[in-house]
């Protein structure tokens, strides 16, 4: 008998006692009045959420984590405050873009609360668009959130034609507009469902809701999406959820930190951190430097583009900060990508990175020196397999960004240098180095750019970028490098 | 204040008090708290303007005590009266805040109104074909009356909107009276009755009618409406506006009066003198308009 319930007591303290680890605690610069929707970006290091500090409007507010903990909170600069609430933001994780929801903005809207973007420019968010009628409705369009590639947006609307008072939403970015938005299937209840935020991992969404079951009002609850399909509805346990209302759950990406927001005893909300995050999110592979001048190692704003390289497709386009060229990538396991910054008047630069299934989260920085677009300005540019002179067809996009780039400067001419590793004779190397920046040549040609404005030219093995004899220092040498001659 | 007014203010206070504008947070306002949703008025947005055009209908209600005449003396007609008539005005507006506009209203406004008494009597003098009086007797009566007088009223307000399109109006009201009131007044026996109005005439008849006309007086009357509206935005600068509006009047519209009814003397007499309080006169109005953002 006591064999039985041994193991039922040993679960049931291991079970309290993780319910008891979870600490919840007041975040930093919580008001006496509605503080709430804390959202972070900049992998962390800043926070942005929503506050009635004044008791006269909700507004966007943002604070930086230092070593003296967090910084007082200030109002976003620029245009996305005026109207008579605005809040509830998710950002991008380069934190140069936002989606929010806003009550009576300057930009008209469709009637009632609507979603908005901004961009972040030079400190300032300006360009406040309305997200248009795929995404609004003549309702209550609020707490948005954006997954980490900008492609996927899930919200919540009380429109007619959903499960009942308040539902989940999703559409997604199509490049140039976003698709009609539709209910989040599986998900919704009669009751209301609120405040979705997607993690990191593109996978996993918490949500509020006050449908039955719960701890009173709204919960916190947390499930899996693949696809369009949504599976493991799981509410959180206490202390995370309590008779209080909870919405607006947020996991901090490779940690075990979470942010929630919940009503104090007057009714208001307050924002609070959750150690540990008993749901964390799957681990992803954080990107982070600083885009700079090659020459001058002033802090450059560029376009960073992540592209999946075995499709070829872009994956997220997002920016370095205008002001300290500070830029953030969020990669998820599976994939290999490669992330180029380009900036007018630069020569665009690209990395490569594999993240294999099942990758552990892990902080790369990767400061990218841009080189100016003038005469000299070089740069990597493909790879190729031992004695091949063949495409890979993960350089496909690479090749498609020169095309792109010879075409918004019609007066550059560019030379493509082939090389090679150490292994076989100078004369075998030379013909090979050769075909391998003439298939590049023709590639570009191919895509509509005139013959004259190429020139191909093989090296050999005489110029490695890697000495030595390694498998690593040869693959890095199997190359071909642009060079603007003109 | 009748029973009227009263339900007209308890509705309007009703709904100021369960409305809460909604924001980004909670999509039906703060539970309880309608004064959370005025938020701060917009930054780096100029006043907003708007044009209307007004047009609706008056259900006027008139009221005096008449004190001295018997029950059935058709006199006591004018105890009490009601009638629907039109409005047509200007709106104009600037909008403060999202939630706070003042503005002035200015109609033509017509108050029209009436009562019949049913169950009026009027004494009356049997005359034989000589000429002579030979009976009395008292007749069954509908005593009927109505007045018409315009104003143009001026309505300052201010403009409060306590959800996202429901709002109300609260303001003063100047009105000047731009006619006379005319009124008509319309008494009919029944056809079994041996009396007559003109016995023993060519113009003997069941029916007497009279029409007259007096002096607005007083000709400026001040009081204060309350009103309830709804935004429905036809376009992006245009709305349709169904409103609601209760028009308490301080003013009466005439003045005390005394005098003698004579109406029942002969079979009840002697004659009665009467006194009546200068009357009051409140108007519900039901209006459409066309509101233009500048």
């Amino acid at each position: 008998m006591v064999s039985r319930i041994l193991p039922v007591l040993l679960l049931i303290a291991c079970t309290m006692a993780s319910a008891q680890n979870v600490r919840i605690e007041p975040l930093d610069n919580n008001t006496s009045k509605d503080d709430f929707a804390p959202a972070y970006t900049n992998h962390g290091r800043v926070i942005i959420f929503t506050s009635d500090e004044g008791g006269d409007g909700q507004r966007l507010r943002t604070m930086e984590r230092t070593s003296g903990g967090w910084t007082a909170s200030t109002e976003l600069l620029g245009d996305v405050n005026d109207a008579t609430h605005s809040g509830s933001g998710t950002l991008t994780p380069d934190g140069q873009s936002i989606v929010f929801a806003s009550y009576e903005n300057d930009v008209d809207g469709r009637g009632r609360t609507d979603l908005y973007s901004a961009r972040k420019v030079n400190g300032k968010w300006t360009e406040v668009t309305n997200l248009g009628t795929s995404i609004n409705s003549d309702f209550y369009d609020a707490h948005p959130s954006i997954t980490s590639d900008g492609r996927t947006l899930y919200f919540v609307s009380d429109r007619p034609g959903g499960n009942g008072e308040t539902d989940i939403y999703v559409a997604t970015w199509g490049g140039s507009s976003w698709s009609a938005a539709k209910p989040l299937a599986g998900i919704n209840t009669a009751k209301s469902e609120m405040s979705p935020v997607i993690a990191s991992d593109g996978k996993t969404i918490y949500f509020s809701s006050d449908r039955a079951g719960g701890a009173g009002g709204f919960d916190i609850y947390v499930a899996k999406i693949s696809g369009s399909a949504v599976t493991d509805i799981r509410r959180l346990a206490d202390p995370v959820n309590t008779a209080a209302d909870e919405m607006f759950y947020s996991a901090l990406p490779n940690s075990d930190q979470a942010l929630l927001s919940r009503t104090t005893s007057n009714g208001d909300y307050d924002n609070y951190t959750v150690t540990p995050n008993p749901f964390p999110s799957e681990p992803v592979t954080l990107v982070e430097g600083i885009v700079s001048d090659a020459t001058s190692k002033v802090a450059i704003g560029s376009t960073i583009t992540v592209t999946d390289l075995a499709t070829g497709k872009k994956i997220a386009s997002l920016r370095s900060d205008d002001q300290s060229g500070q830029y953030y990538v969020t990669l998820t396991p599976g994939r290999i990508y490669s992330i180029t910054a380009s900036a007018p008047g630069y020569v665009f630069h690209t990395e490569r990175y594999e993240v294999p299934p099942g990758a552990k989260g892990t902080t790369v920085k990767k400061d990218i020196d841009l080189s100016p677009l003038t005469k000299g300005g070089d740069r990597l540019l493909v790879f190729f397999d031992y004695d091949k002179s063949e495409l890979k067809s993960e350089s496909t996009p690479e090749l498609e960004r020169v095309i792109e780039l010879l075409r918004e400067n019609p007066n550059i001419r560019l030379r493509f240098d082939g090389h090679t590793d150490d292994q076989g004779s100078d004369e075998y190397n030379d013909g090979l180095s050769l075909r391998r920046a003439q298939s590049v040549l023709d590639y570009v040609v191919a895509g509509g750019v005139p013959a004259t404005r190429l020139e191909a030219k093989g090296f050999g093995k005489r110029q490695p970028a890697v000495q030595g004899a390694t498998d690593e220092a040869r693959a890095a040498n199997r190359r071909v490098e642009m060079k603007v001659v003109e | 204040m009748n029973t009227g007014s009263w339900f007209m203010i308890m509705f309007v206070v009703g709904c100021v008090g369960i409305a809460a504008q909604e924001d980004v947070l909670r999509p039906n306002g703060r539970p309880g708290d309608a004064s959370s949703s005025s938020g701060r008025s917009k930054k780096g947005k100029g006043l907003t303007w708007r044009l209307g055009l007004e047009a609706g209908i008056n259900y006027s209600m008139a009221s005096r005590d008449i004190t001295g005449p018997i029950e059935t003396s058709p006199l006591l007609a004018f105890s009490t009266g009601s009638g629907i008539s039109p409005l047509f005005g200007i709106y104009a507006e600037v909008e403060l805040t999202p939630s706070i506009a003042i503005g002035t209203r200015v109609l033509y406004d017509m108050k029209s109104f009436g009562n019949t008494k049913t169950d009026a009597t009027l004494d009356c003098i049997i005359l034989d074909e000589y000429g002579v009086v030979v009976n009395a007797s008292t007749a069954n009566l509908n005593a009927e009356y109505t007045q018409t007088v315009n104003y143009v009223t001026i309505n300052p307000l201010i403009r409060w909107s306590v959800a996202d399109r429901f709002f109300v109006h609260l303001g003063p009201v100047l009105q000047f009276a731009t006619s006379d009131i005319e009124t008509k007044i319309v008494q009919t026996m029944d056809d079994g009755e041996i009396c007559r109005f003109n016995f023993g005439t060519p113009d003997s008849s069941t029916t007497f009618t009279s029409t007259g006309t007096d002096p607005a007086d007083p000709s400026f009357r001040v009081g204060l409406d309350l009103g309830l509206g709804y935004r429905i935005p036809l376009t992006k600068t245009i709305d349709l506006v169904p409103r609601v509006g209760y028009q308490f009047m301080f003013t009466p519209y005439g003045k005390e009066e005394a005098g003698i009814d004579a109406s029942n003397a002969i079979m009840s007499p002697p004659e009665r003198t009467y006194t009546a309080t200068a009357p009051t006169l409140h108007s519900l109005q039901a209006s459409l308009s066309l509101w233009f953002s500048l």
